[in-house]
C-alpha cells in the first residue's frame, strides 16, 4: 500500500512498495503521461515533480513516494510555465513523435521557474542534458525554452 | 516482489541490518539499485533509509562532515556556500556527476559504497568514513583501506551502515580531477583520476576502472622522491605509471585512457603541482 498526492489529489494504490513509480502511476495511476523509455534513467521520458523537483520515475521505488506530492504533465495543467512551454514547443517545431514531451516540459518548467535571469542556450542543455529526444536534434527544444525563459523573466 | 522497509530512526535501521543481514539491500537514493530489481525476488528487503535525519549532517569545521544520505543536490547547494577549498574541489566533482534529476535523488553516501566518482577524489584526499552497526558500533575507516579484496568492500560485511564520509579540513597546494566518458558528460566515466599535493604528501587515485577506486602507490612513491620544483619530463614516470596501471587492467583502451588522464594531472603546470 503507497499513498502520495498524485496532481493535487490524494491518491492510495494497493502495488507493492517495490514497484518501480513509473509503472505504479501508469498501470494503477492511469498517469500515461508518464512515459517509460529506457528505465535505466538515462532517457527522462519518465520525469515527473516529486515535492516540486524534477526527479526520474523509473529510478525511484513507490515506497519513495509515500506522504509526498506527485506532478506528472498533466497536473501542469493550468501552470502557466508549462502552458506556455507547450506552445512554445509546437511553434519552435520541437515536438515529433511527443515521446520525450512531457519529461522535457516537466525539466524546462523547473528549469525557467527556478531561474531569476533568462537562461541561456548553454544553461538550457545543462539543464536538459538528462532528458534526450530521438527525433529533433535538440536545437528546436532549446529554442522553445528560451522564449518561454525570456517571457517568464519579463 | 521484495519488501520494502523505511526506518525513521538510524536505530531502527541498525536493528534490521542486524536481524536480517543476508536479505537486507540498503537503499539510498536507489538510483543503482532501482533498475535491477527483480520482479520475482521475493527474499530481499529493501531498506530505504533515505529520510533517516541522523545520516543527513552536513558540517564544516576542522574536519568535513558529509551525512550519507545527502543527496548530491544537498551537498551542493551547501558547498556552494562554504567558500572552502575541499568543500570546492567536491563540487567541482559533484556537479558533474549524471544528470541534475539524478543529483536530486542520488545520496553521496551511494556514491561512495558503490565506488563512484566522490570515492576516487575521497581518496586522493585520504577521507575517512564512519560505518555502524549493532554489534560491531560505530568505526571509522580509511577508506584507503575500504577495500578488502578485489570486488569486496568493507561494507560488504553484511550489518554494516555507512554513515557519513570525513575529510580533514587541510589547506592542499593542488587538486586535481578528471575523467573520461565515452558518450555524453552524464554518464559514469570510464575512468577517472584524483591528484591531492600537501607539502610532500602527493596521493594519486584511479577511479571507475573496477568495482572501487584504488591509489597508485608506488607512483606516489616516485612523485614524493622526485624534485617537483624542477620541472621533469614524463618519461620515466610514464613507464611506472603504465606498469602499476598494467597491474590493475590489462584492457589497452583502458590503460591508454589512464596514462593520458595521469599525464595531464601529474604534468599539470609545475608551479601547481609545488604549490608555488
Ligand atoms: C543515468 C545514470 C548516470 C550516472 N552517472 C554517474 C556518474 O556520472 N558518476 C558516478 O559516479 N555515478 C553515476 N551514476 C551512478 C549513481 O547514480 C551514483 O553513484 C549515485 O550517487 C548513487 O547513489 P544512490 O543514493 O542512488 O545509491 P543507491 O542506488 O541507493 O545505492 C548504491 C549502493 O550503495 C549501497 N549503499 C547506499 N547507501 C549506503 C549506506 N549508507 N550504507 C551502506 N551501503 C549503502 C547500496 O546498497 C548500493 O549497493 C549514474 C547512474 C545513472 C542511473
Ligand atoms: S524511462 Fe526513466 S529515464 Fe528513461
Ligand atoms: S520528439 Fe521524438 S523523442 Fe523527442
Amino acid at each position: 500500500m503507497t499513498s502520495l498526492i498524485l496532481n493535487g489529489e490524494q491518491w492510495t494504490t494497493a502495488v507493492n512498495p517495490t514497484t518501480r513509480l513509473s509503472a505504479a502511476l501508469r498501470e494503477s495511476g492511469g498517469a500515461l503521461d508518464v512515459k517509460e523509455g529506457c528505465l535505466t534513467g538515462h532517457c527522462g521520458a519518465c520525469t515527473i515533480l516529486l515535492d516540486g523537483q524534477p526527479v526520474k520515475s523509473c529510478l525511484l521505488v513507490s515506497g519513495q513516494a509515500e506522504g509526498r506530492s506527485v506532478i506528472s504533465l498533466k497536473g501542469l495543467s493550468t501552470d502557466p510555465v508549462a502552458t506556455y512551454l507547450q506552445e512554445s514547443f509546437s511553434r519552435a517545431g520541437a515536438v515529433q513523435c511527443g515521446f520525450c514531451t512531457p519529461g522535457m516540459i516537466i525539466v524546462a518548467t523547473a528549469l525557467v521557474k527556478a531561474s531569476e535571469v533568462p537562461l541561456s542556450r548553454d544553461d538550457i542543455r545543462a539543464g536538459l542534458v538528462g532528458n534526450l529526444c530521438r527525433c529533433t536534434g535538440y536545437h528546436k527544444i532549446v529554442t522553445a525554452v528560451e522564449e518561454a525563459s525570456y517571457v517568464h523573466e519579463s | 516482489m521484495a519488501r520494502y522497509q523505511r526506518p525513521e530512526t538510524l536505530r531502527q535501521a541498525l536493528t534490521q541490518l542486524h536481524d536480517n543481514p543476508n536479505e537486507t539491500v540498503v537503499m539510498a537514493g536507489g538510483t543503482t539499485i532501482v533498475p535491477f530489481l527483480q520482479p520475482n525476488d521475493d527474499e530481499t528487503v529493501l531498506l530505504d533509509i533515505g529520510r533517516i535525519g541522523e545520516l543527513k549532517n552536513l558540517i564544516c569545521e576542522s574536519e568535513i562532515i558529509i551525512g550519507s544520505a545527502v543527496t548530491l543536490k544537498e551537498f551542493l547547494t551547501y558547498a556552494r556556500k562554504q567558500e572552502n577549498p575541499v568543500l570546492g574541489a567536491l563540487y567541482e566533482v559533484a556537479s558533474h556527476i549524471a544528470d541534475p534529476t539524478i543529483r536530486g535523488q542520488a545520496t553521496v553516501g551511494g556514491n561512495v559504497a558503490r565506488g563512484g566518482e566522490l570515492a576516487t577524489i575521497l581518496l586522493a584526499l585520504d577521507a575517512e568514513i564512519i560505518v555502524e552497526s549493532l554489534d560491531g558500533g560505530s568505526r571509522r575507516i580509511h577508506l584507503k583501506d575500504l577495500l578488502l579484496d578485489p570486488g569486496v568492500t568493507a561494507l560488504g560485511h553484511p550489518d554494516d551502515l555507512l554513515i557519513a564520509i570525513v575529510v580533514h579540513n587541510q589547506k592542499y597546494d593542488y587538486i586535481h580531477y578528471d575523467k573520461f566518458t565515452k558518450s555524453h558528460l552524464a554518464s559514469i566515466p570510464l575512468a577517472s583520476v584524483a591528484v591531492a599535493a600537501c607539502d610532500r604528501d602527493i596521493r594519486v587515485a584511479l577511479g571507475s576502472h573496477r568495482l572501487f577506486p584504488e591509489r597508485l602507490s608506488l607512483v606516489e612513491r616516485r612523485l614524493v622522491e622526485r624534485d617537483l620544483t624542477v620541472p621533469t619530463g614524463w618519461g620515466q614516470l610514464g613507464g611506472l605509471v603504465d606498469a602499476e596501471v598494467f597491474a590493475l587492467t590489462d584492457d589497452s583502451y583502458h590503460n591508454h585512457i589512464i596514462h593520458v588522464l595521469l599525464e595531464r594531472a601529474l604534468m599539470g603546470p609545475p608551479s601547481e603541482v609545488n604549490g608555488q
